[in-house]
């Protein structure tokens, strides 16, 4: 009875590493770009998905095409990896949607890794954005069972 | 004791359901229902491109192309006109690889900077009777027709790669494109989007 519950404490433990997989970084201490950094207003709804996709940093720019760009750099700040969806709406000058059914993309973010996600806004006339994330649903790498049903993995 | 372990018991069941039921999770095999056609809750499958791989894949390229500011403004005042060339189906899969293009062209349009040729491949037009008007109204006012050569053309060509480990499937769609400047017939812009699909099965949902 004994032996057999050390052999399942053993397979937990693997499986419980197996799923903890964090990533190491490396940048320079005086970065030469100079980012457009914008103050964000945050909802928060669900607390585990803030720490599976906390969001470190909110950049804007015109880009070379002469459109506007926004990045959000977003940080798993777990030990295993894990997805999440996103979607980004933009607005005009009056608050108006422009793209009321806007895409929902799939991230894949190792633990404590920082991934950066961004959108384009096609319409000359955008002003403004906002950015909805939310829980996979599918499937999860770290998933220790394997995976039950079709995902999008790293894109 | 029984009694107070079988009241306990319930409670936790019933406060399961009631949690599972508030998350609103998508309901597999139940009644027939609309779905937002660019949400979270469409159906994936492993083996096969679903609709909104199409829009992922459309909405990764237009976004990298206006990001690039590959199109230049070849008309002052005017947009500058882009035509479609052949999208290659190199799939085992058989479907209208407008499915692409459509979210592509429309995204490009709404830039109010770019204006979609309907010059088709060997001369011929997305619209018959918008040439056909065009030529009569010509002839009637014995002019000829706008020159509508495009200055760049798009051409895509959609790969895809399937493996397995055990019973776990993946496949990857890439779905390239190029866009060649006209005047001097080189590429200026190419950039594959890849939609990768892991799983045992079909799910709904990612």
């Amino acid at each position: 009875m004994n032996k057999n519950f050390r052999y399942i404490c053993a397979a937990l433990l693997a499986l419980a590493a197996a799923g903890c997989a964090t990533v190491n970084t490396v940048e320079p201490a005086y970065p030469v770009a100079k980012v457009d950094k914008v103050p964000d207003k945050r909802i928060i709804t669900n607390n585990t998905l803030n720490e599976i996709a906390y969001v470190v940093e909110v950049d804007r720019a015109k880009n070379a095409g002469g459109f506007e760009e926004v990045q959000v750099k977003l940080q798993n700040t777990k030990s295993g990896a894990k997805l999440v969806n996103y979607a980004f709406e933009w607005f005009d000058q009056n608050g108006i949607s422009l793209n009321r059914d806007p895409q929902w993309h799939s991230l894949s973010i190792e633990g404590g890794e920082i991934r950066s996600i961004g959108d384009v806004a096609v319409w000359p006339n955008a002003a403004d954005w906002r950015l909805t994330l939310s829980e996979s649903v599918g499937y999860s790498p770290d998933m220790q069972q394997g995976p039950v049903g079709g995902g999008y993995h790293h894109q | 004791m029984k009694k107070t372990t079988f009241i306990l018991n319930s409670l936790f069941i019933l406060a399961g359901g009631l949690g599972l039921a508030a998350c609103g999770s998508p309901q597999a095999g139940g009644s027939a229902q609309y779905i937002d056609p660019n949400g979270e809750r469409a159906i994936v499958n492993v083996g096969r491109i679903n609709y909104q791989d199409f829009n992922m894949a459309a909405g990764d390229l237009v976004q990298d192309l206006l990001k690039t500011g590959a199109i230049k403004d070849k008309h002052p005042g005017g947009p500058t006109l882009v035509a479609i060339s052949r999208i290659v189906n190199e799939t085992d899969q058989q479907f209208d690889t407008d499915q692409l293009i459509s979210t592509i062209r429309a995204a490009l349009l709404q830039t109010g900077k770019i204006a979609i040729s309907n010059v088709a491949l060997g001369g011929a037009t997305t619209d018959q009777l918008a040439q056909e008007t065009a030529n009569k109204n010509a002839f009637m006012q014995n002019t000829t027709t706008p020159n509508n050569a495009p200055d760049y053309t798009l051409y895509g060509k959609i790969m895809y790669d399937k493996t397995s480990a055990g019973d776990v499937k993946q496949s990857a769609y890439i779905f390239d494109l190029q866009l060649t400047d006209v005047s001097t017939q080189t590429t200026i812009w190419e950039k594959p989007a890849s939609i990768v699909k892991q799983g045992k099965g079909s799910s709904i949902g990612f």
